[in-house]
């Protein structure tokens, strides 16, 4: 019997005249990967912001393992277990790649009130640091300033902030936003791999990608789920061929 | 905010392969020394104003941690240095020399008073934020002009503050005839030799104190924080930091740290003015830390000696009058040219060390040409006859220079 | 008693007025090319020294309110041209430093040209005396500032709503960027705006020097005034300004005329004789802290996102 671990219950939220998310509402089942397409101005990243605790809803509930989390701020969200990336790299540029899992991995182990101690010669930061860094390929490039990666690897580097700190459920904004076709490809190896250990609400234009990871697919127009259901599903629904994918997929 | 530019400079190594290590071990060994070698040379004056800089530079210290680390631009630090003022004169208005309560009230007082600027500043950000803490400074300086009891606008003199201590025939109990302090804050200055060591040793101490501290914070979690915070607030919120009591925090430990050096301050000139606060003060010690190069702790440091020292060679060579002229557009060429501060001009390995020592060569050498021209003792002074406002000519030529040359760079730029 | 609520209320609007027109220049230069002038006090100073002069080599105050208006104009696009241009692109940090390296340099200009003394400038007779209104007197020449700063406002107000200058002066408020990617040249806009904010300066310095004292360093305290009404106002927001003016105005010199008397009414009397000044200076920070408490980006934020 499949879990939810993510419900979204009737989410709306207007800017002005404009209705982003209209009395949205979707079920994530634990332990699956579960994309959110949709067209331009569809309302994913908004969908997003919400979810991470970075805009508040007008109305409408969100439940993470059946807890209410509508009213919680975005901190208090990321120590329950709900991670999230960002669409555009948001990183820390002046420090080193392990020291940006490392802050991440802080963030989540007690309060940071320590004053004396190095926190570079923590070994319980560091370790898990080092290791969500291996997960995503980028151990070698531990101490490298952030600034000074590749795209690729920020939009990496950007995942394993997210997963240091073993998050439940990750909410990923477009990961292979500005990748060539290698770095997209590594990207979705990687990604594969957290099936199972993590649940996954994976938001993609990358229409390859989606086919290739996603358990179940929503397609949301307008800030409304017009379709969910088994990427086959999804493929041949008319409805959907209409309003995004076009008739040719 | 500040700090968009990532700054990368190569952290300092203890060993004698760094010289930045190896000039700040001399620089303290070399300040350990030299009330020794004033007394001898008997220029205790010196002595006073290298205080002065130790304790300027704690002051400065203290910024560097919330404006170089957490990237708070705050204007309104000088508050500090005038509570921690108050708190030695609110004790001594009564007679209470009492030099732990001063210090403790001196403490107190600026943490509190930072704990609720802070409070209210910290939930704006940018040109707000600086704008807040330079009201905030205005307005305790208003508050302590108004403050009758204190002496208003004249201020009040104080009292030295009594340790109970007497060591290695320093005397640190003192009593109101022996003092050094300087004429131009304390017009009742009377000179005695052995007690300006008495609050030099105080200044220095406190000094390799705030420093030591102020490394370790930067290194630990907090400052991790703090530093997180500053490189980007949204991901910080993202990842789980409830980032304003980490700034919170930082911002009211460098009210205290600023509090200390306010308590050393009105026991150096033994005298209170609000004019402490104020915002130019501030924005001398903004300069300090931006001269010295932000971000480095021991930028700080260097930057409060350097400042104040331009600032006594400008005064002693181009005469009382001018040398703000002076200082104004030198700190407009300092922003436009270098803002990564001094610090970061010295050569963290060992073979850069000789083009270092030519370049500040070079600078030194041009400057004291510059001042010499600038003087009464310029032999453009002589030419001329007597001029009078002859180095406002000078300054305004070289203004319609920098203009002309401006002019030129930009057409270059349109047709190269 | 009525004369003096009366007096004390119209000085409040005129010192309002006049706070006014040195803050619409300041709130213009930070909202459109996002940049914090601390030499905008300055500018203010060099424009009531420029009036002075001109009134004592001749006499006339009009002559030296005709020369002190295009003064202040030319050294505001002058500074702008040779000091400030670079600084559009640096951070706030740098921005300050510069233009306060630029006040030292100012205050002592006129210090050593003009010495330490404070200037000379009265105004004539013909538009300084008791005028008598509503049944109260006021004097005629602060009821002429107020005037000049209400024709002032409402100019810049239609400027801004119906001119295309105007026009651009409000997108440029809202979305720098996109104006200079409409091919507007953005340089010139800039300086226009620079020198119409100096020029504004000047006219408040020089129409205020003759009832205040005109001396070096008379910019800064106007200046902390005016960042405390733009950011009150909202940052780039001239009707924010104008109103934050007038409310900081109102409070500040009501303040200080009846502070003590406020205080007597449930406070004992030597509480109020020293708490009184005390808090009467404070009471416009305490406004501000009050305002950015509920509302952090100012009353009227001009950006909207």
């Amino acid at each position: 019997m499949a879990e939810t671990i993510l419900a979204i219950e009737r989410l709306t939220k207007r800017f002005g005249g404009l209705t982003a998310t209209n009395d949205l509402s979707l079920a994530v089942e634990k332990g699956e990967v579960h994309a959110v397409i949709g067209p331009n101005g569809a309302g994913k990243t908004t969908l997003i912001a919400q979810l991470s605790g970075l805009l508040a809803p007008d109305s409408g509930r969100i439940l993470f393992r059946g807890r209410n989390i509508t009213a919680l701020p975005a901190h208090a969200r990321s120590a329950l277990g709900l991670a999230r990336s960002f669409q555009v790299t948001s990183i820390f540029l002046n420090f080193t790649a392990e020291d940006n899992v490392a802050l991440a991995v802080q963030a989540h182990s007690g309060h940071s009130f320590r004053f004396l101690r190095a926190a570079r010669a923590e070994a319980a930061l560091r370790e898990p640091a080092r290791a969500a860094l291996a997960r995503v390929g980028l151990q070698h490039r531990a101490n490298v300033v952030a600034a000074d990666l590749s795209h690729g690897e920020q939009r990496q580097l950007e995942i394993a902030m997210a997963i240091a700190t073993n998050p439940a459920v990750l909410l990923l904004d477009e990961p292979m936003a500005g990748m060539g076709a290698e770095e997209s490809a590594r990207m979705i190896e990687m990604l594969k791999g957290f099936k199972g250990s993590h649940t996954l609400l994976l938001i993609e234009h990358d229409m390859d990608a989606v086919f290739k990871l996603a358990d179940r697919i929503t397609v949301l127009v307008y800030g409304q789920a017009i379709a969910t259901g088994a990427p086959d599903a999804i493929r041949a629904n008319p409805e959907v061929r209409r309003a995004y994918l076009g008739d040719e997929a | 905010m500040a700090g968009a530019n990532v700054t990368r400079i190569p952290e300092l190594r203890r060993s004698l392969g760094d010289p930045r290590f190896v000039l700040l071990a001399l620089g303290a060994v070399v300040l350990a020394l030299f009330p020794y070698f004033g007394y001898v040379w008997g220029e205790t004056y010196l002595v006073s104003l290298v205080a002065k800089m130790l304790i300027f530079a704690i002051a400065a210290v203290s910024l560097d941690l919330i404006l170089g680390y957490g990237g708070m631009v705050s204007f309104g630090h000088a508050a500090y240095i005038g509570l921690g003022a108050y708190g030695v004169a609110v004790f001594s208005k009564f007679g209470i020399d009492n030099g732990y309560l001063q210090l403790a009230a001196a403490v107190a007082g600026s943490a509190l008073v930072a704990l609720f600027i802070g409070a209210i500043s910290l939930r704006t950000s940018g040109v707000y934020f600086i704008m807040i803490t330079l009201a905030f400074t205005q307005m305790l300086y208003y508050l302590g002009i108004s403050l009758e009891p204190f002496g208003g606008d004249d201020g009040m003199n104080t009292r030295r503050s009594d340790f109970g201590i007497k060591l290695l025939g320093l005397n640190f109990t003192l009593n109101d005839n022996l003092f050094v302090c300087e004429k131009r804050l304390n017009p009742n200055c009377k000179v005695d030799d052995r007690d300006g060591a008495a609050i030099y040793y105080a200044s220095y101490l406190a000094l390799i104190a705030a420093v030591w501290f102020c490394r370790r914070i930067v290194a630990s979690r907090f400052g991790m924080a703090i530093r997180g915070a500053m490189s980007n607030p949204v991901r910080m919120q993202a990842i789980g930091f409830p980032i304003y009591r980490y700034r919170l925090t930082a911002f009211v430990l460098a009210g205290a740290i600023c509090g200390v050096g306010g308590f050393l301050f009105a026991n150096h000139q033994q005298f209170l003015s609000p004019v402490y606060m104020n915002w130019l003060r501030s924005g001398e010690i903004l300069i300090m830390v931006i001269l010295g190069g932000m971000g480095t702790i021991y930028g700080a440091v260097i930057g409060a000696i350097g400042l104040l020292t331009l600032e006594e060679v400008l005064e002693g060579y181009v005469g009382k009058d001018y040398w703000q002229m002076v200082l104004g557009p030198l700190l407009v060429l300092l922003v436009l040219f270098a803002n990564r501060g001094i610090y970061s001009l010295i050569p963290h390995r060992m073979r850069g060390v000789p083009m270092f020592i030519v370049r500040i060569g070079v600078v030194i050498f041009g400057f004291g040409v510059f001042v010499w021209l600038m003087s009464k003792s310029s032999p453009i002074m002589k030419l001329a006859g007597n001029i009078p406002h002859l180095p406002l000519y000078v300054i305004f030529a070289s203004l319609v220079l920098a203009l002309a040359l401006r002019y030129w760079q930009e057409s270059r730029a349109r047709h190269g | 008693m009525g004369q003096l609520y009366f007096e004390t209320l119209l000085n409040g609007v005129q010192f309002g007025v006049f706070l006014f027109l040195i803050s619409a220049g300041l709130t213009l230069v930070f909202g459109i090319m996002s940049m914090v002038n601390l030499a905008h006090g300055s500018l203010f100073m060099m424009g009531a020294y420029a009036g002075s002069y001109v009134f004592q080599q001749t006499g006339s105050f009009a002559l030296a309110v005709v020369v002190a208006i295009p003064f202040s104009l030319v050294l505001g696009i002058v500074l702008e041209y040779l000091a400030l241009r670079t600084l559009y692109a640096r951070d706030h940090l740098d921005q300050v430093l510069a233009t306060f390296g630029l006040i030292l340099f100012f205050n002592q200009l006129v210090l050593r040209v003009f010495g330490a003394t404070s200037q000379e400038f009265r105004l004539p007779d013909a538009i300084n005396f008791p005028m008598p209104l509503l049944g109260f007197t006021y004097p005629s020449y602060r009821l002429i500032v107020i005037a000049v700063g209400l024709l002032v406002a409402l100019g810049l107000f239609l400027m801004i709503a119906r001119t295309r200058l105007g026009m651009l002066i409000r997108a440029g408020a809202s979305n720098r960027p996109m104006v200079g990617a409409l091919g507007i040249n953005i340089q010139m806009l800039f300086t226009l705006i620079f020198g119409i904010g100096a020029a504004l300066a000047g006219l408040a310095g020089v129409m205020i020097g003759p009832i205040e004292s005109v001396e070096s360093g008379m910019g800064e305290s106007k200046l902390i005034l005016a960042f405390v009404v733009i950011v009150i106002g909202g940052i780039g927001s001239i009707r924010g300004a104008f109103i934050a003016s007038i409310l900081v105005g109102l409070v500040e010199v009501i303040g200080r005329v009846f502070m003590k008397d406020i205080l007597r009414t449930f406070l004992p009397e030597e509480f109020a004789q020293t708490a009184g000044p005390a808090l009467a200076s404070m009471s416009i920070y305490i406004l501000m802290a009050a305002v950015l408490f509920f509302r952090p980006q100012g009353l009227f934020p001009a950006r909207t996102g």
